[in-house]
């Protein structure tokens, strides 16, 4: 703890996930996130606090993948952030929760880094929940699925 | 306020008729639980009821079956009646098979509009009953630092910074503190005396929070002596936290799955808290009732000061609709190293390492939930008329001002001296009749 080691949940969450990206080198790795969810607490700071560190762990991440070769330039790494938050003023106490049918907990964004994306683009249209599961079914290769979503045409290895 | 009152006659006589059976499902824990904690609601609360019983005594079948229809219909619609659904009380298990469903923002609003009609219908036999004028007191202490250019940017201009002259200001106690006390010189009034000299002045319309514990001290200190009667709700996080540990020891044992949530919320509410009580909260079961429910209600007021006094407000606002709140905002240590908050473990008791205020961050969370305390009090009629909010940032020595426009100081271009903001609000308050 003092010498520089994790100090958050999702530091730690870091620091295992880089270990079994070099130890197991697995096909798929679902990474999770959650010092955010302090909002539920109420500390707005603690929660923007939990934001950055999960912006920079991601990125780390993606410095771990470019630098290890099991995974440099064979590997797409997706960021999924589940959903926005309440508005201020709400009648569910605002970035407390996320329980409201509005624009502003529906509203969210993803990225995509790696093999899968041709060339840098922003995609402007709106891209629902439903379509990324067979997107990312498409990308491990699994064959096309029963499902409400469709496959993002932007994104193939 | 006792557990053991009665209800009021005519309430009893609308039971009578056999009322209750004939409320849709999604109806029943709420009010089972209201008329069985009778002795533990709010005279708002106890109003409002009443109000509602004695609007549905008054409908005939037809009347009554229309204004449910709404409500049935989406309870049809949601396979309410297959749900292991409580229709004894509200349970986790309930509000997490409503929230599951689809039609859950329309049975909200579905449910919103019933009671919208009792209380319309209640305005038309009783007219007039607007409450006098009302005071918010919002206080960001001296030690929080603020940044003047951006302190008052979330408000968006819906009020606005007036400078206080604090330069004669030399006492031993905070601002805060000031304009809740005698003046060394003056007519010798203060604002709880004006408060419990109203007509019909209850305790539940006046509500000193505090995420340290300096405001409820001083209120304490104006209780006449002799009595155990609190002069106002004073609810102090720091005074509660013997009965923070005990109740988040008990959370604490949650497994996963709701229906163990349930078990261990059904074990804390009905555990006796007296003793974990400060006197201040034992002496009034009301308020004791009041903070079991709000600390079984989340939204991190075990966990911190400020999220505690944000969420007593708005709590305070949609159950006792006081004309008098104070709510001041404190200072949060930084979390511990693998300390998670979620656990609700006492972070000074688990770890070793000493705490660290975290004064940035907790002037950043103290900003945001001070504006969701005035916006939590704008959600309902009575806040939005006759209102007058102030937010007090004391290390810049000015108050933000939101208020209609023959509150006076809301105009001042000259920094006002503590003292004439203390007999302002004083002379607001004492107009009880403003329609």
């Amino acid at each position: 703890m003092r010498g520089g080691g994790p100090t958050s949940g999702d530091e730690l969450t870091f620091l295992v996930s880089r270990e079994v990206l070099r130890k197991f080198s697995p096909r798929l790795l679902v990474v999770i996130f959650s010092d955010v969810e302090v909002a539920h607490f109420g500390s707005y700071a603690l929660h923007v606090g939990g934001i950055r560190t999960g912006d920079r762990l991601a990125f780390q991440l993606w410095q771990e993948i470019e630098a290890n070769s099991e995974y440099k330039g064979k590997t797409t790494m997706v960021i999924l952030p589940e959903f926005g938050r309440d508005p201020d003023g709400s009648t569910t106490n605002g970035f407390f929760n996320h329980r409201g049918d509005t624009e502003s907990t529906r509203s969210t964004w993803t990225m995509t880094l790696g093999a899968a994306v041709d060339k840098p683009q922003i995609i402007e249209r709106p891209i629902r929940h439903v379509d990324l599961c067979p997107t990312l079914a498409g990308l491990l290769g699994c064959p096309p699925m029963d499902s409400q979503g469709a496959r993002l045409t932007e994104l193939r290895v | 306020m006792r557990l053991e009152e009665k209800l009021p006659e005519q309430l009893q006589d609308a039971l009578n008729k056999g009322l209750l059976d004939r409320l849709p499902i999604t109806f029943l824990p709420f009010t089972r639980e209201q008329l069985r904690n009778w002795g533990h609601l709010f005279p708002y609360e106890r109003r409002s009821i009443l109000h509602l019983f004695l609007y549905l005594a008054s409908l005939n079948e037809g009347q009554f079956t229309a204004l449910f229809r709404e409500v049935v219909q989406l309870e049809e619609k949601m396979g309410v009646r297959s749900w292991q659904f409580s229709t004894n009380q509200q349970t986790i298990q309930n509000a997490s098979l409503l929230a599951r469903s689809p039609y859950y923002q329309d049975w909200r609003r579905a449910v919103q509009k019933v009671f919208d009609t009792a209380d319309q219908y209640a305005e038309r036999e009783k007219p007039g009953n607007a409450g006098g004028n009302r005071l918010i007191l919002l206080v960001l202490p001296q030690r929080l630092p603020l940044d003047r250019s951006k302190v008052w940017q979330r408000w968006q201009g819906v009020g606005r910074p007036v400078q206080l002259d604090l330069a004669s200001f030399s006492e031993n106690r905070s601002p805060a503190e000031a304009i809740l006390s005698l003046a060394s010189v003056g007519d010798g009034r203060r604002l709880m005396d004006v408060m419990s000299s109203r007509s019909n002045a209850s305790t539940a319309d006046t509500w000193i929070l505090d995420a340290g514990k300096n405001l409820v001290d001083c209120a304490l200190k104006q209780a006449p002596s002799g009595t155990s009667a609190s002069p106002a709700m004073l609810l102090s996080h720091e005074r509660l936290a013997t009965f923070r540990d005990h109740f988040s020891h008990k959370i604490n044992t949650i497994r996963k799955d709701l229906a163990d949530a349930d078990t261990v919320y059904e074990r804390l509410r009905n555990t006796d808290v007296t003793s974990w009580c400060p006197p201040e909260v034992a002496a009034e079961p009301v308020i004791r009732e009041f903070l079991r429910s709000l600390y079984l209600s989340g939204n991190g007021a075990l966990i911190f000061g400020n999220s505690f006094v944000e969420w007593c407000a708005s709590e305070a606002f949609r159950r006792a609709r006081p004309s008098f709140l104070v709510a001041q905002f404190g200072v949060r240590s930084k979390p511990k190293p693998f300390t998670s908050v979620v656990v609700f473990e006492n972070p000074d008791q688990v770890n070793p390492l000493p705490a660290v205020d975290d004064l940035p961050g907790s002037a950043l969370d103290a900003q945001l939930l001070a504006l969701y305390v005035w916006l939590s009090a704008s959600r309902y009629d009575e806040y939005r008329r006759n209102t007058v909010c102030l937010c007090m940032a004391e290390s810049l020595s000015e108050v933000y001002v939101v208020a209609p426009p023959e509150f006076a100081l809301g105009h001042q271009a000259k920094p006002v001296p503590l003292e004439l903001l203390r007999t302002t609000v004083i002379q607001w308050l004492a107009n009880e009749h403003a329609a």
